[in-house]
């Protein structure tokens, strides 16, 4: 499944005027990955979000499903986790996922089957006929991923999925999402945290005011930024050392530090000129993060 | 439509499982049972205490009646004895006029405080002892005192095409009055259900998922059903309440005169057939729909139950004056006044059928006020549909009226 966004625009009237939500975003996300749709909060995630899932319309642009029109795809391949709360405080787990199933469109035998494979699979069938304001937030979320992943969707959109977990629940939510990538789906996911996405997704969608920055597979983007930078640590004081021309270096701690080479400098003539006087333990290239990355290009797009 | 469905019957089953939702249903018919029925279960098996009379005078009374036992005393008696009332708890002296159809003076000499009712019964007593005297006294028979007593009676027959019926005109305005309270308390229930139930689902943001799966037409549909169905249900349950309390009442009270009785159940069923009932149920139903949509827009234009509060006050005050002024207005049954608001489609759903019922009204006029209130619903659904969809994104927005217009128009 690809999605292709095309000159998607929305603005909203507010009390303090027209707020301009997207602005001409473009970006295609190719099939089976998970991909980041990442910015700070206010940025334009949601409303891009909201629009892709059809429930906020179009004011200028085009959605594309493999080609194909957004309003072309069965609301049941559509995936949804809305950021936090999404839940009635008072009903039982179990109730709310078979009422908003039927909702989607399944029958209640599919419904229940759905509930059943998926609960198990999260581990929230211990908890399923408890009523959601007795549980944890962490538990909820689950509850939460659970409906979305119910009918096993082709397009899994997720709303600020690691927002309010903890490390272990976040690192569980993480492993199931890997566990889910695979041809024919498509994982998007919405997040203000860009350190904790850094690992898991292979494409990223940069967003900002409402723009979009970057878009691209986040392995090409790491190496697109990356401006020679070394990391190395050595057996003598970086200190003591004598550095190359063309390498400006800052020590990270006494026997480890970061360099950047100008281009006239190679990484083997660096290394060279370490070794003539030390040993080198380790050195590496030291690929930017998504968010040097994000930082990068605010800059550069000067916003 | 399965999204109708499956909306309306969760709505259902979570109000109906709610012990708020029966509280509400029930608090009402329990006060009925603790005003009219417990009261007449503990007179039934409660004792009352015997009063003993004593009488002075030349009146001829029955020896037991009601709460009292009537004793002759002598009058020479009457100062010895009025010092003999202070050592009894239940002792009373009546003192006759002495010629009894010349006065209707009485003098009850007591020591302690008597009831209003048990007063009124005596007095009652009295009144019948005084007729019979009176009667046989003056040699007047009781078809005579029946003659000169009884008023005029105005009977009205409604005549058309089918014929003659007969009407009430104080059971119109009745009937008008009961129909438009009777709107106004099914408005309260269903609208109020509707706005909590939208509130919720848009402060937990569970509405994004619903909208993702289902139309928001059909959402909304689904809501304004069981809300609607739930207020029937109660207004039901009231209904009987009111019936069976009223019944009892009714029953207690006419008991004794079952000629009375008689005729006002005739009066009843001769308005009853004098209802225009098609009318007033296509009113009832698109004015419940109607103020039911605005709720579900108020709703969803809310972000809190604080800020919810005026607007649903807005919505109120057109049932609320209609509820106020109604007495007023229904017993004219015509007038500037009822009749613009009779096509006023805030208004319309209470006051054309009053009308209807009070005075004789064209059929193009109800027709004309049911496709202007009609037209109204239809617009009232596009309009709380487009709210509910997009407002109902906007949590923790404040939606100003210019960002509601700017929805209204797409």
């Amino acid at each position: 499944m690809v999605l292709e966004v095309q000159q998607l625009s929305r603005s909203f009237r507010t009390t303090q005027g027209v707020v301009k939500a997207l602005e001409e975003a473009t970006f295609t996300v190719p099939d089976g990955v998970i991909a980041g749709l990442l910015g700070p909060n206010g940025s334009g995630k949601t409303t891009l979000m909201r629009l892709v899932m059809r429930i906020l319309p179009m004011e200028k642009g085009e959605i594309l499903f493999d080609g194909r029109p957004i309003a072309d795809l069965d609301r049941r391949a559509i995936g949804y986790m809305p950021e936090e709360r999404g839940l009635y405080p008072k009903a039982t787990i179990y109730e709310q996922l078979r009422y908003l199933l039927r909702l989607k469109g399944f029958s209640a035998e599919v419904a229940q089957r759905e509930i059943q494979t998926w609960g198990e699979r999260l581990g929230i069938l211990s908890y399923i006929h408890r009523p959601a304001k007795t549980l944890s937030k962490g538990m909820q979320q689950k509850a939460q991923l659970t409906l979305a992943l119910a009918g096993n969707p082709r397009f899994l959109l997720l709303d600020e999925p690691f927002s309010g977990l903890d490390p272990i629940n976040a690192q569980e939510v993480e492993q199931l999402l890997r566990s889910l990538r695979e041809p024919g789906r498509l994982i998007l996911l919405s997040t203000h945290r860009l350190e904790q996405v850094d690992e898991l997704c292979d494409y990223i969608v940069l967003i900002h005011r409402g723009r979009i920055l970057l878009a691209g597979h986040t392995a090409k983007l790491k190496r697109q930024y990356w401006d020679q930078r070394y990391f190395i640590e050595t057996e003598a004081p970086v200190a003591s050392l004598r550095w190359p021309e063309g390498a400006s270096w800052h020590a990270l701690s006494a026997h480890s530090a970061e360099v950047v080479l100008s281009p006239a400098l190679s990484s083997q003539a660096l290394l060279q000129g370490i070794l003539t006087q030390t040993a080198v333990r380790v050195f590496y290239e030291k690929l930017p993060t998504v968010k040097e990355i994000f930082l990068r290009a605010v800059q550069s797009h000067n916003l | 439509m399965r999204a109708v469905w499956i909306v309306f019957w969760r709505e259902m089953t979570v109000r109906l499982k709610n012990w708020r939702f029966w509280l509400g249903t029930l608090s009402f018919p329990l006060l009925i049972f603790l005003v009219v029925a417990l009261p007449a279960l503990v007179a039934r098996f409660s004792h009352e205490k015997r009063l003993q009379v004593l009488v002075a005078g030349n009146l001829p009374l029955p020896q037991e009646e009601g709460p009292f036992r009537f004793v002759p005393v002598p009058q020479t008696a009457v100062d010895s004895l009025k010092n003999l009332l202070q050592t009894a708890d239940d002792l009373v002296l009546l003192v006759l006029p002495p010629n009894p159809v010349e006065s209707e003076i009485c003098t009850l000499y007591t020591a302690f405080s008597l009831s209003s009712e048990k007063m009124q019964d005596l007095k009652a007593i009295l009144t019948e002892a005084f007729r019979a005297y009176r009667q046989e006294a003056l040699r007047v028979t009781s078809d005579d005192i029946l003659k000169v007593l009884t008023p005029p009676r105005l009977q009205v027959y409604k005549v058309s095409a089918e014929g003659a019926k007969r009407y009430s005109a104080g059971l119109a305005t009745t009937v008008g009055i009961f129909i438009g309270i009777a709107l106004f308390i099914l408005l309260m229930g269903a609208g109020y259900q509707i706005l909590a139930s939208v509130l919720e689902e848009k402060s937990n943001r569970l509405v994004e998922y619903m909208l993702l799966a289902a139309d928001p037409g059909h959402i909304l549909q689904g809501k304004i059903l069981s809300g609607l169905v739930l207020s029937v249900f109660q207004v039901v349950v009231w209904g009987l309440a009111v019936l069976l309390g009223g019944g009892a009442t009714f029953s207690s009270t006419l008991a004794d005169d079952a000629q009375q009785s008689q005729r006002l159940m005739e009066a009843m069923q001769d308005q009853a057939y004098a209802v225009p009932w098609g009318w007033v149920v296509i009113f009832l139903i698109a004015g419940l729909l109607l103020y039911t949509f605005l709720y579900a827009a108020a709703g969803a234009a809310s972000d809190s139950v604080t800020e919810l509060s005026p607007l649903s006050q807005a919505l109120q005050w057109p049932l609320l004056l209609s509820v106020i002024v109604l007495p007023t207005l229904a017993a004219s049954g015509e007038g500037p006044v009822i009749t613009v608001l009779s096509y006023f489609p805030l208004t319309s759903p209470v006051y054309m059928p009053v009308r209807l019922i009070a005075s004789e009204v064209p059929g193009w006029e109800a027709v004309v006020s049911l496709g202007i209130l009609v037209l109204t619903l239809v617009g009232a659904y596009r309009f709380a549909t487009k709210i509910y969809q997009h407002a109902l994104l906007l949590y923790g927005q404040k939606l100003p009226w210019k960002a509601i217009w700017q929805i209204l128009r797409g």
